[in-house]
């Protein structure tokens, strides 16, 4: 039978650094819809993809693309996602104007009128499918799909230098200290059986650190639409109200009171709390930052091992006689 | 902090990470992820039947212990990798049904049935499945299309199916044969559908409900009910017409009929059937046995969810009544 009061406080932190790593995910999120982040590297992928922006504006001026955006974003300039099928049929309707998109040879005219750069790809293709207008659509679905793929890189990448920023100014705005939280932990049985409890709940509730948030296109028919992932949920009502029962700055400024009551309100005093602060905080802060950019699936997994570690044994805080044998 | 705390809560961490890796092999339960479509669900909450065009990869070739036929299917009008179940299903009154429900023969077939939405053979992993009707869904969508399966991995079905292609079944498969297997007592099945751990996380959007839970198994359960509101009419989407109906029951222990485990359970019945006849005329303090089935409370997830974006609770049930018990 396990039974470690350290592990509760192992439990405590992991949770606790979940959490900052949602809230940082919920900040990115919260930035990329309010810039419309996501419609913007799509646009630039889509830009690089064919080569010319031009054209890329008649692909975003499209009817079926014009409308994902109406239906899956509330602002910027164009949809967050495009399905590669609707994309090669968009663009086979735009190579064959009026004609059917069946018609070869006006895919072909369509193909020899673009610009240089978006020509070849298109014609390299356009020959790869010997012709054939649905073979074309499927190889430029699949073109399509492959430069998303780079895409995705791209826009992970500029989310992960987010997240850098981000849980900075998290663990500078709550002073989120790793090295004062373990000694509460440590010290405050109540918290530290609060956030044990919550970790439980979020192991118990969704067995997975981030729920996808989605949207359909489709409109409100309830036998068409695509799935689109439009983001990721974190933190519940209860979660954040456990962030918010941190202290942050709270006991360093009643030492900076304390300090001008016994010296005076000077410039000196202030100086001297604040480098002190500095250097007093500084180890754990960098903890902190550095856990956050672990990400919220890495401290979910470790979470999870020790939950279910706990689970095994009697809680600390439990009374023996609820221990099964 | 002292060097002396500093040491302890080193050495205190150091202990707790081999714990965790030692605890690396227990295995916790992962939670598995269906979105639906808004107005799906809202079109659905409160009926009982849907009728699907559903291609069917197998039918398993014999009886399971329950009796029931299962024709898994990936392709269906309800856009979620899926199981039609025919109850009895070898048995020879349902043979030209279960015939027409074999792969083979026309590709789509139309099976009319209860809808039910239920974490019973999620995707092992945790995957996420979601409705899909047109287009490529989102990367993080787990469709598992590989191979021809009778039960692939699925939280949707249409259980019980009351007709296929028009062969009605609903009187001769909603009965109870001596030989069924798997129907448990209510106490034992209620301990499972209302576990600390069935919690249902939702994640709703302006389009989409993305659910969230841990596998809930006891499929069939024999429980004595009381009427505490007579019926409510359902129709069925097709035509209009009446299909059955549901009830308000308080559920009764099998241990103590004095206790009430779940009050006001809507009790679902379709009309042409046994359990049809016997609570379409129910009366208030009428008591029945039946055998129930346990689906997703479509009503009480959008009630739940409403105006949120991330909600949690226990896992909300209603029934479908599938014989008299």
């Amino acid at each position: 039978m396990l039974a470690f009061p350290i592990l509760d406080v192992v439990v405590a932190l992991a949770f606790l650094y979940l959490l900052f790593a949602l809230a940082c995910t919920a900040l990115n999120e919260g930035i990329a819809s309010a810039f419309g982040r996501r419609a913007q590297v799509l646009r630039q992928g889509i830009e690089n993809l064919l080569g010319d922006k031009t054209l890329a504006d008649a692909i975003y001026q499209h009817p079926s693309i014009a409308s994902l955006a109406k239906s899956t974003r509330t602002s910027g300039s164009g949809p967050a996602y495009i399905p590669a099928d609707r994309f090669a049929t968009v663009l086979a309707d735009y190579l064959t104007g009026d004609q059917p998109l069946s018609d070869s040879a006006a895919l072909a005219a369509g193909i020899q009128r673009l610009p240089p750069s978006a020509h070849r790809q298109l014609k390299t293709i356009f020959d790869v499918a010997k012709g054939d207008p649905d073979v074309f659509r499927a190889q430029v679905a699949e073109w399509y799909e492959q430069s998303m793929d780079r895409v995705s890189g791209w826009y992970k990448r500029s989310v992960q230098r987010q997240t850098y920023i981000m849980a900075l100014l998290i663990v500078l705005v709550l002073n989120l200290d790793s090295v004062q939280l373990i000694n509460r932990f440590w010290s405050d049985s109540g918290f530290r059986t609060a956030a044990v409890e919550q970790a439980k709940a979020r192991i118990d509730a969704t067995g997975v650190a981030e729920v996808p948030i989605m949207e359909y296109t489709g409109g409100d028919a309830t036998d068409a639409g695509t799935p689109v992932q439009t983001g990721t949920a974190s933190l519940t009502d209860s979660e954040q109200q456990l962030l918010t029962s941190l202290r942050g700055w709270q006991d360093d400024r009643n030492r900076l009171t304390a300090n001008m009551v016994l010296r005076g309100d000077t410039l000196g005093v202030r100086s001297a709390w604040l480098a002190g602060t500095v250097v007093d905080h500084m180890l754990g802060w960098l903890i902190t930052i550095l856990a956050i950019s672990l990400g919220a699936p890495f401290w979910f997994d470790i979470l999870n091992k020790f939950v279910n570690l706990r689970s095994a044994g009697r809680a600390t805080d439990e009374p023996r006689s609820k221990v099964k044998s | 902090m002292t060097g002396g705390t500093a040491k302890r809560v080193l050495k205190s961490l150091l202990v707790g990470l081999v714990l965790a890796i030692a605890a690396g092999t227990i295995v916790h339960g992962k939670a598995s992820t269906v979105v639906l479509k808004l107005s799906w669900a809202k079109k659905f909450r409160n009926q009982l039947s849907i009728d699907a065009q559903v291609t069917v990869l197998a039918l398993n070739a014999g009886k399971e212990d329950d009796g029931d036929s299962h024709g898994g299917s990936r392709v269906n009008a309800a856009g979620l990798p899926m199981v039609a179940e025919i109850l009895n299903g070898t048995a020879p009154a349902q043979a030209a049904a279960r015939a027409k429900l074999a792969p083979g023969g026309q590709p789509k077939k139309a099976v009319y049935g209860a809808w039910r939405l239920w974490f019973e053979h999620p995707p092992p992993g945790g995957a996420t499945q979601c409705q899909v009707f047109t287009g490529q869904p989102a990367a993080i969508c787990d469709q598992q299309p590989h191979g021809a399966d009778s039960n692939p991995s699925h939280s949707f079905e249409i259980h019980p199916v009351f007709a296929v292609d028009g062969i009605s079944i609903g009187r001769t498969s909603l009965v109870l044969t001596a030989d069924n297997e798997s129907v448990k007592e209510t106490d034992k099945a209620f301990a499972d559908y209302t576990g600390t751990n069935k919690i249902l996380t939702i994640v709703r959007s302006s389009t989409a409900l993305t659910l969230t839970m841990i596998s809930v198994q006891n499929n069939y359960v024999r429980m004595k009910l009381r009427v505490t509101h007579v019926k409510t009419a359902t129709t069925r989407q097709k035509d209009g017409t009446v299909d059955g109906g549901f009830v308000l029951a308080d559920i009764l222990s099998s241990s103590d009929e004095h206790v009430v485990l779940r009050s006001n359970a809507r009790v679902f019945y379709f009309k042409d059937s046994q359990p049809g006849d016997a609570l379409n005329t129910a009366a208030v303090g009428d008591e029945f046995t039946v055998i129930g089935m346990p689906r997703m409370d479509l009503d009480a997830v959008l009630r739940g969810s409403e105006g949120k974006q991330t909600s949690s609770f226990k896992v909300p049930f209603e029934f479908i009544v599938v014989a008299m018990g």
